[in-house]
Parts: structure tokens; C-alpha cells; sequence
């Protein structure tokens, strides 16, 4: 079903993942639904969506920080949710998160150097002057240096401490990196440090990304292929030429028209999206999308659409396609 | 065109138990009746203590107008008493704040707070207020507004709550708004919606905007100048079409390269300014860009530049502008 952009075989396949949360009341709250794509080796892929759409536990279910309700990850052919707590502990040495916010997630009380360290005490991988050494290579692989090892975070500035971050991830040589929003909270002028930062070392230590944010100017300049989610449905996947210069989903292509551009009197047609997502608790039936579509039909109501190839290499959930 | 605001030469100190922060050093701008005017710079460029300083709302405890004039139809609001201010906010000036989830009353209804500030501006009677404000509900975009009235704010989405604000600035058809940040906290799709509210009221009501905001993107849709502020002072101004075609202040130009174009390939390298803006406690007796800037010369270490015309809309606080520069180096910038 799902078929292969690149030739070699993927790196991190999802299969069918949701995770639901309990409201009370017997409710449930589906945060992502059905989800299934794959990872190649070395690649980008963005993750986008609006607040809500389910991104963030995407994300974290993939790495199993949180248990899915239902579905597989399969890393290097083992379902990584059917590990013992033991081998996760193995696995947690190659599949790495960066988070969003660099002021609350590191802890103020530590200096750089156990911060950097942390990882490594806790995975018995290096000791004594070979951690040191190993800190102070971390901190030069992000653009730091030994000058800041004693220093605590809020001597920092916000791309600093998101370098900091970037080296605690980095520390157990990790092959799979979920990057979850890293530069929402950073300046523009310093989002294009980290993200050049991020690139490069991708270069450098053949890393896979998975990019999750909301501003698709920026995952477009550095993602492989695309992933748009709305309420916790996958909604398109393609390439990222292919998604930001052909959407094909009406919300795809709304989201894409909604992106202020900086160039003043642009002739750009502006699709405007009526209303709010709706609450995850209730869903609309059938289509997701449906009651902010204007393409709405009967059948969206009726039917869920079906995840399918459109165009080479191109996934949408639509009925307008078939 | 009329001039509705001019700020002279505005510094404001904050004390702290580490020493003076001067947060912002000599701020000039002025805003005309019925344009959006942006004020765009980094987080602590003092983008929101300029816009504070207007509205007089920042803690007298600690802050101190070192100096200047900030003249409203040609009264200094900085000699203002509190009294007289008191008029002038909400009436004449208001604010629209960039959380929506923190600036409204989460224990009292949404017509109740609308409500209180037309009756304490307007002196009307209950009944008109309530009428007058379910009409601003409808202005706003918000379905339902009698059934809306009657509901707690957290009965409302991030975006409809960004709309009640801006209802609640209106409330008392100010001459001039200000908005800080009005979409930062929302999704794009909702920013859409809220931008393109702004816009249309503005022309409707022919209100000026002062808009804040560190998203190029959201200049270029909807505003007419631009003020470019970097650590505490204003670096370029201009219309926004010569802003964007034109940058010319060496900071500009850097946030515009920085910014990736949906049309832009992932090979090109995405261009990123070194380091970070200086610390405001002890800023540089030079350029405050020195440190960052590609073209630095002797001259921008020692002193720091004033605001020099490039033409008769577009200024730029640069020496690479001066009359004396050389032309060499002003044809590299050419080539930026």
C-alpha cells in the first residue's frame, strides 16, 4: 500500500498508530489516528498541523515516550512497542527528541557540563577525563566551547540553550531524531542559526530527522517530504516540492495559502478557512475536514476517505481524488 | 498626510537589582491618521516598552523616562497626569495584547466585560451597552453574539478570544490602536482570519495601527510602514514597499535573508546573522550592530550612528549612508 519514494528500505516504519486519552466521563480524546508512513535513512520528514492536530504525541508515541492504544513502529525489524524495558534502554541510545521550549527543559540547577553529561552517566557510556573530552566535543559540534561547561542555563540565551539541547540529544550518537518544534520559540534571526546547525549536522552525522512544526516556510526548507495532519488524521504526504508547489487536500492548500508572505502587495489567491478545528473529543463523521471544507459533499459526511497514492510518490485522504 | 503620533527621542530605563537596563535608547517614529504602522525587531529590542510607554502602562516603581516627548495631537503624553491619562486610554488610545488566553477576566462573562468598559468611557445607560456591544460582537466576526455574551472566556477558542479583545479595544472608537503581537499565539489559518479582521476595520473605521510583531510575513500582508528596531533604538524606516524591495540598514537586510520563501529550494543556503543582539545593561558605545554586522568599519565601533535619509520616506541608522562613506564599501552592500 505503501509505496517506496526511494529505493532502499525504510528506516522507521509506523504502522496504523493511534493513541487515544481518557476525558472522563468515558469519553476519549483521539489524538492521532491510524497513523502510517515511513522514515528513510538520512531523511527529513516535516510534521505539520495546527495546534491540536496531534503532532507532538506523534511524535513522542513514535519514540514510545508515550504507549500507543493501538499500532506498531518498526525499528531495524523489531516493533519497538513490543521491547522489554531493558532493551528500550538500548534503544534509547539511537532515537533521540530535541523539544520545543529551551527555557523549560533544561534544568535550571544543573551546570552545562552535567546537563551534557546526564546522558552519558546514565548510560555508563564514558567516564572521567573521557567525558569531559566528550562534553567539550559535544559543545563544539553545536557552536559552544569550553568556556561555558561551569555555566548554568540562565546565562544563556534561547538559541544557546537550544545548542545545549541539541547537544544533550546528540550525546549517545543517536541514528533518529525527533525535533519537535525546536525553533517556534527562538527569534528569526536566530531560527536560521539552529536550523543551519540542524542541517549540517545532519550532514555530518547522517542523521534522520523527524520535523515537527507549524511554520511551513521553514519544514519546507528542510524537510525531504511533507506530512500534514489535521485532527489527528493524516490528511497529505508528498515531497516537499510536491506538497507546497501542488497541495492537493483543500486543507493542505488553505494552510499553504494562509502562510504570510513577506513581499508586500503579493497577487496571491488567499483561501480562507471558516471557523475552528473542531474538538478531538467529538469528531465530525466521515471527512475530518469536512465542516471547514468548502468542497464538502454528502459522502464527506458519510465516509471516511481513504489514504491514497494520487500521484507518484503523493498521499492524500480525499474524496475529491479518485 | 496628518501626523495622529510622534515619538521624539523616547529613552526608558528599567532599575534592576543588576544596574540600569536601558531598554530603550532614543526611539523616533511617528504614525499618521489611518495607517498601519509595524514595529518590528526581536524579542528585547523594546518593541513593547515603546508601546507600553504610550499608553503609559509601565510599573512606575521601577521604570524612568529618561527623556523625550511623546506627542498625541500635539500634547506630550509623558507630562500627562494619571488623571487626565485615565481619559485617553481605552477613548483615545488602546491596546490589544498578544496572549488572548491571559487579557481577558476569566471569572466574568464576555458582555460583562465589554459592558464595563463602554459604561465607564461612555457614560450610557445599561440597556445601550448592551446593545452597543453585541453590535461590536457582530463587527468582530463572532456567530451567536447574544448567546456569546453570556459565556466565560474559556468557553472560547484561542482565535474568537483574540476577536473579543479586539472588540473590547474598539469599544470606545479609538483613533489609535495598538496591537501587540495580536497573532503570535495563534495558528496560521486563525492568523489569517484575524489579520485580515484588522485590516478591514482599520479601513472601515479609518483607526491607526501601530502593529507589533516580529514576523516579516504579517508586515508585507497587511501594513503600510515599517520601523525596524534593533536593541533599544530604531535602525530603518520606511514604506513597506522600499523596506522589502530596498533594504538598506545591514540588520534588515539580514532578517529579510533569514526568513525562508515558500519559493525557495532547500539546496540554497538559508542565511542566519552571527551571534546575538548585545546585552542592554551595558550596551556598546558604538553601532549597537557592530558586533554582528558584515560591514562593520572603524568608525561604527567608536560611534553610533543617527538616523540618516536615504530619501524622503526611508531613513537608516548606518554610516555605510553617511554623505562621506566610501562608495566602495556602500557598492558591496549593493551586492548583498
Amino acid at each position: 500500500m505503501y509505496t517506496l519514494i526511494k529505493k532502499d528500505e525504510p528506516f522507521i516504519s509506523i504502522h496504523h498508530l493511534s493513541k487515544y486519552y481518557h476525558s472522563g466521563k468515558g469519553r476519549q480524546v483521539k489524538a492521532v489516528n491510524n497513523l502510517s508512513f515511513d522514515i528513510y535513512p538520512g531523511e527529513t520528514v516535516g510534521l505539520v498541523g495546527e495546534s491540536g492536530c496531534g503532532k507532538s504525541t506523534a511524535g513522542k508515541t513514535i519514540l514510545r515516550l508515550h504507549e500507543p492504544t493501538r499500532g506498531e513502529v518498526f525499528y531495524k525489524g523489531r516493533n519497538i512497542f513490543d521491547l522489554s524495558r531493558k532493551s528500550l534502554v538500548g534503544l534509547r541510545k539511537e532515537m533521540q527528541i530535541i523539544f520545543q521550549d529551551p527555557y523549560s527543559s533544561l534544568n535550571p540547577r544543573m551546570t552545562v557540563e552535567d546537563l551534557i553529561g546526564e546522558p552519558l552517566d546514565i548510560h555508563k557510556t564514558h567516564k572521567g577525563k573521557q567525558r569531559k573530552d566528550r562534553i567539550i566535543q559535544l559543545l563544539e559540534l553545536v557552536g559552544l566551547n569550553h568556556d561555558h561547561l561551569n555555566r548554568y542555563p540562565h546565562e544563556f540565551s534561547g538559541g544557546q540553550r537550544q545548542r545545549i539541547g541539541i547537544a544533550r540529544a546528540l550525546a549517545l550518537n543517536p541514528k533518529f531524531i525527533v525535533c519537535d518544534e525546536p525553533i517556534s520559540a527562538l527569534d528569526v534571526s536566530i531560527q536560521a542559526q539552529i536550523v543551519n546547525l540542524l542541517k549540517e549536522l545532519q550532514e555530518k552525522l547522517g542523521l534522520t530527522y523527524l520535523f515537527i512544526a507549524h511554520d511551513l516556510s521553514m519544514v519546507k526548507y528542510i524537510s525531504d517530504r511533507i506530512l500534514v495532519m489535521y485532527l489527528g488524521h493524516m490528511v497529505e504526504l508528498a515531497s516537499s516540492e510536491a506538497l507546497c508547489n501542488d497541495p492537493l487536500h483543500p486543507y493542505s492548500q488553505a494552510l499553504l495559502s494562509a502562510v504570510p508572505v513577506p513581499e508586500p502587495h503579493s497577487k496571491r489567491e488567499k483561501i480562507e478557512l471558516n471557523g475552528e478545528i473542531p474538538s478531538p473529543i467529538d469528531p465530525p463523521s466521515g471527512c475530518v475536514f469536512r465542516t471547514r471544507c468548502k468542497h464538502a459533499a454528502s459522502i464527506c459526511t458519510e465516509k471516511q476517505p481513504e489514504w491514497k497514492e494520487v500521484k507518484k510518490g503523493h498521499f492524500t485522504a480525499c474524496h475529491l481524488y479518485k | 498626510m496628518k501626523k495622529l503620533l510622534e515619538i521624539k527621542d523616547l529613552k526608558v530605563n528599567f532599575h534592576t537589582y543588576l544596574g540600569e537596563v536601558q531598554a530603550v535608547r532614543g526611539v523616533s517614529f511617528h504614525v499618521n491618521q489611518g495607517e498601519i504602522v509595524a514595529l518590528v525587531g526581536e524579542s528585547g529590542c523594546g518593541k513593547s516598552v515603546t508601546a507600553k510607554s504610550i499608553m503609559k502602562l509601565l510599573p512606575t516603581a521601577f521604570s524612568h523616562y529618561k527623556s523625550g516627548e511623546i506627542l498625541y495631537h500635539s500634547m506630550d503624553l509623558l507630562k500627562v497626569q494619571e488623571k487626565e491619562m485615565e481619559t485617553i486610554r481605552g477613548n483615545e488610545i488602546s491596546m490589544i495584547f498578544q496572549d488572548p488566553m491571559t487579557s481577558l477576566n476569566p471569572t466574568s462573562k464576555i458582555g460583562e466585560q465589554i459592558i464595563e468598559g463602554l459604561m465607564k468611557h461612555k457614560k450610557v445607560s445599561k440597556s445601550e451597552a448592551y446593545r452597543k456591544a453585541k453590535e461590536l460582537l457582530e463587527l468582530v466576526g463572532i456567530p451567536q453574539p447574544e448567546k456569546r455574551m453570556n459565556q466565560y472566556p474559556h468557553e472560547f477558542s484561542g482565535g474568537m478570544r483574540q476577536r473579543v479583545v479586539i472588540a473590547m479595544a474598539l469599544v470606545c472608537e479609538p483613533q489609535l490602536i495598538i496591537a501587540d503581537e495580536p497573532t503570535t499565539a495563534l495558528d496560521v489559518t486563525i492568523q489569517a482570519q484575524i489579520l485580515k479582521l484588522i485590516k478591514d476595520l482599520q479601513f472601515k473605521l479609518n483607526t491607526s495601527v501601530i502593529l507589533i510583531t516580529h514576523d516579516l510575513g504579517v508586515v508585507a500582508e497587511i501594513c503600510d510602514r515599517v520601523v525596524v528596531m534593533y536593541a533599544g533604538e530604531v535602525v530603518e524606516s520606511g514604506k513597506v514597499e522600499e523596506i522589502f524591495a530596498n533594504p538598506s540598514h545591514p540588520y534588515t537586510k539580514g532578517l529579510m535573508k533569514s526568513v525562508p520563501r515558500l519559493d525557495m529550494s532547500r539546496n540554497e543556503s538559508l542565511y542566519s546573522i552571527v551571534g546575538s543582539p548585545p546585552n542592554l545593561l551595558h550596551p556598546p558605545n558604538g553601532c549597537a550592530f557592530y558586533s554582528r554586522c558584515e560591514y562593520a568599519m572603524k568608525v561604527c565601533q567608536k560611534h553610533s550612528p543617527n538616523l540618516m535619509e536615504i530619501n524622503t520616506t526611508q531613513q537608516t541608522a548606518c554610516w555605510l549612508y553617511h554623505p562621506m562613506a566610501n562608495p566602495v564599501e556602500k557598492e558591496s552592500m549593493g551586492g548583498m
